[in-house]
């Protein structure tokens, strides 16, 4: 019925010049990402990699302090959680001390 | 060592010989140990599948983890292998056949491990197939982290569980493809539409880039190539150009 469809090579040179220009690559690797201590969500810090590590989505509490998230580097810092009744929490690109498990 | 093996797994058998002090047998010392080691493989178990755990209820999950682990004692000590086959055992128990999506999102999950384990390999640049002189006759090598699924259900909704269950409104009449990548440090997974999973299946088949673009042409005709591409660069979903007569540097297996 319909002709069977070619994808010519012109077009598929277009379609490489169009998708390149969409730039939405993949950053280099090891993309300007830091450890950002002290704000992730209980059990939702980062590397879940799974059993028989020992980094999987392991935190307690609450921002606890020694668990890390991935953030983009100098963005760390300037992460302030703010909790109804207590002081502010910031971003730390060192372990923290403070909200460990008891 | 044999039926000290055996004796683990299952607790209908007795405590095996010359376990305890001074010849005297020690079946409930023994017990302990047992509950420890599958208490061990089912914690295992639900750290490799928190999207089924989630969908199926803890309760359940531990029940059926439980058989499985009973038939399949650990074959390596690395633990982030251990429940690997479950896809298929999910597949092959019987009280389960009427939820066959159960074995895809096990499948999901597993890929999702393995993807956080494969090697790390850079990938492909869109400036390599920009320059490269006839790129429609190249084909792709699949970057080590990157799987693509194809599933009857609803599987991106379902692998997602773990973050949204309970969710409303997962519909399981719903087909859905996902390709599952890690293109740096943290794993992802992308739903794909129909012409992209037709274009991606291709390129994972190792067929050149015009075959792939064709047949996702035939699955739908409003397919865009260069979003295509771009998704396959984006998601980091391959590693190299292969040249047909020439041998590119392939990542360990």
């Amino acid at each position: 019925m319909s002709k069977k469809k070619v994808a010519s090579a012109a077009m598929i040179a277009g379609a490489i010049s169009a998708a390149v220009a969409m730039g939405a690559a993949v950053q280099p690797a090891h993309a300007a990402k830091i450890k950002c201590y002290g704000v992730s969500e209980a059990g939702k810090n980062d590397c879940a990699a799974g059993p028989g590590t020992t980094c999987a989505g392991t935190s307690k509490v609450d921002y606890q302090g020694n668990a890390w998230t991935y953030v983009e580097a100098d963005s760390c810092e300037d992460i302030v959680i703010k909790v109804d009744g207590q002081d502010d929490r910031m971003g730390s690109s060192e372990p923290l001390e403070r909200d460990l498990p008891s | 060592m044999g039926h000290f093996a055996e004796a683990l797994l299952n607790p209908e058998q007795q405590a095996p010989q010359g376990v305890g002090r001074e010849g005297r047998p020690a079946p409930r010392r023994f017990a302990v140990y047992r509950n420890n080691v599958v208490v061990g493989l089912l914690e295992a178990m639900k750290q490799a599948y928190p999207s089924l755990a989630a969908i199926m209820g803890e309760a359940n999950f531990s029940k059926v983890a439980r058989h499985f682990i009973s038939a399949h004692p650990p074959q390596s000590a690395m633990m982030q292998t251990y429940g690997r086959p479950f896809a298929e055992f999910l597949e092959s128990y019987k009280p389960l056949a009427k939820s066959p999506f159960l074995a895809d999102i096990a499948r999901a999950e597993r890929a999702w491990l393995a993807a956080y384990h494969a090697v790390d390999w850079p990938v492909l640049a869109p400036e390599e197939l920009a320059s490269a002189d006839n790129p429609s006759e190249l084909s792709f090598q699949p970057h080590p982290a990157a799987c693509l699924l194809r599933s009857n259900y609803p599987l991106f909704d379902l692998f997602n569980a773990r973050e949204t269950w309970p969710c409303p409104g997962i519909d399981l009449d719903e087909a859905q493809a996902v390709l599952i990548t890690r293109p740096e440090l943290d794993c992802m997974i992308t739903r794909l539409d129909g012409a992209d999973t037709a274009f991606l299946a291709a390129l994972f088949d190792r067929q050149t880039l015009e075959t792939a673009i064709t047949s996702a042409m035939e699955a739908d005709d409003g397919f865009e190539p260069a979003g295509a591409i771009n998704l396959a660069f984006a998601t980091g979903a391959f590693c190299s150009l292969e040249h047909p007569l020439s041998q590119t540097s392939n990542p360990p297996a």
